[in-house]
């Protein structure tokens, strides 16, 4: 990309930015802080939280959280994914199962889960799970569903090894699909953990914002929203940087 | 040797091939001439495997077959050199070299298909074909889309290969002269439902070099046959 571009890139990100903040202050300035907070008010939040070390230890736990039920979820999803691709009979048993877990909305998961396992936060990680493994198991199987049929025969023909063939044409026909689906799970998976922890628990960035909530300091939910906005931004630019970085130079 | 034995094949209600029978000898070149839509592609795919014939038998294509596929078959992510290295377990660096140079893709190694032209993917699948140790070369016009030069060079590369492999050579072609150049022998397809209806041998390369207008019968026999 040239210079040009990516200084004007960066330029409508300011602007995006500072169209924010001049909304918000306009607001502010005609609302209670009660109702909308001043930006230096959360401002200062943001400062607390970074600050201390019991903050920053919720937000720690909110990651671990969200990295458990992430993992399962892909874990799980990959697996359905591969076996509803590679079997009619598996796609017809479990197509319906996914559907339910697609359908069945996270505050009916979270409540069961509560049933299940208590207020101590395996709800928040059972709730990334439920939304985690359909978007992961779905795109998985339309990967596999959409593996180019004459490359599958170039490779028997040319007498592919299993491992060949699977590394060679079925995971790189896989790989642009599983990574949509990932990104799109990260994305919700901060909220679902953050919602999950907000119905279920009280430590955490949904605890945090519980407890901003019942001493009434929006300053505080607003903060640590950001809080999380800072995070899913930075776990995209590492993905993106890592492991997607890598594929899209091996594809 | 390759037996090609009372094929048939339709495509739901529509008889494409009917009663196919020929034989292509070890170590020979046979071109496969025929109107378009004749089924020459479906021929190549039943005796490679990739289809099952209605009817039929193909014996002698058991053991390794390389293909040159109409629509090239390379995998996009994948590089020039990788799209050919992988047909063999081992990197035969200099074979692979040398087939990259008389294709005429060097410098383009490291490129992947979609970087490439049609006539350079095509060069690449052809590259692809040579490498792999293979006892049949199934080719299905090859070299369509490659200008005349190209062409010329890559027929006489095709030559070469073959005069040190010695591979059973089966090509489909829409031109004569593709096939007057280096076949042993000339099939003649009909229109669909298509059956061989015309078997030609050639004179060998040498007759050929020395008394080139003596092919100009066999062109003018094998225009009037498709033009029926």
């Amino acid at each position: 990309m040239k210079n040009k571009e990516i200084t004007q890139k960066y330029a409508y990100k300011v602007l995006s930015f500072l169209l924010i903040l001049t909304v918000w202050k306009v607001l502010s300035t005609r609302f209670s802080p009660l109702v909308v907070p001043t930006i230096s008010s959360v401002f200062e939040s943001l400062l607390e939280i970074f600050m201390s070390e019991e903050l920053l230890k919720m937000i720690f736990l909110t990651v671990i959280r969200l990295l458990i039920g992430l993992t399962i979820g892909v874990g799980i999803g990959l697996v359905t994914g591969i076996l509803m691709g590679s079997s009619k009979i598996f796609k017809e048993i479990l197509f319906p199962i996914i559907g339910l877990f697609q359908t069945i909305p996270p505050v009916s998961w979270v409540v069961l889960a509560l049933v299940w396992f208590g207020f101590n936060g395996r709800p928040a990680i059972f709730i990334v799970v439920t939304s985690t493994l359909p978007i992961i198991a779905i795109n998985v199987y339309e990967g596999i569903s959409s593996i180019d049929q004459r490359l599958v025969e170039m490779a028997k023909l040319y007498k592919y090894s299993k491992e060949k063939r699977f590394i060679h044409v079925v995971f790189p026909s896989i790989m642009p699909y599983f990574n949509s689906a990932f990104r799109i799970a990260l994305g919700s998976g901060w909220k679902i953990a953050v919602m999950g922890e907000v119905l279920t628990t009280s430590d955490g960035v949904g605890g945090m914002i519980k407890l901003a909530r019942l001493n009434v300091e929006p300053e505080n939910i607003i903060a640590w929203s950001i809080v999380i906005v800072i995070l899913f931004y930075i776990s995209d630019f590492l993905l993106g940087k890592t492991f997607f970085r890598k594929e899209s130079d091996q594809c | 040797m390759l037996i090609v034995k009372d094929i048939y094949q339709s495509f739901g209600e529509l008889p494409v091939l009917e009663n196919i029978n020929f034989m292509v000898e070890d170590d020979e070149i046979v071109a496969v001439i025929g109107p378009s839509g004749c089924g020459k592609s479906t021929l190549l795919n039943i005796i490679s495997g990739i289809e099952k014939p209605d009817r039929g038998t193909v014996s002698g294509a058991e053991n390794e077959i390389a293909f040159v596929f109409q629509d090239d078959r390379l995998l996009p992510w994948r590089t020039v050199w990788q799209n050919i290295s992988i047909v063999n377990d081992k990197d035969d660096v200099d074979v692979i070299k040398k087939l990259i140079y008389d294709v005429g893709l060097e410098g383009f190694e490291q490129y992947k298909p979609a970087q490439l032209s049609g006539g350079m993917k095509k060069r690449c699948c052809i590259a692809r074909a040579f490498y792999y140790k293979s006892e049949i070369l199934l080719m299905d016009e090859p070299f369509q889309g490659l200008d005349y030069f190209l062409r010329q060079k890559m027929l006489k590369m095709l030559l070469k290969v073959w005069n040190a492999n010695k591979q059973t050579v089966l090509f489909v072609t829409h031109e004569i002269d593709e096939a007057l150049m280096v076949a042993n022998r000339i099939l003649i397809l009909s229109n669909r439902p298509s059956s061989v209806i015309k078997e030609i041998k050639l004179p060998s390369y040498e007759e050929r070099n020395q008394k080139p207008c003596g092919l100009n019968g066999i062109r003018r026999e094998i225009l009037s046959i498709i033009s029926k």
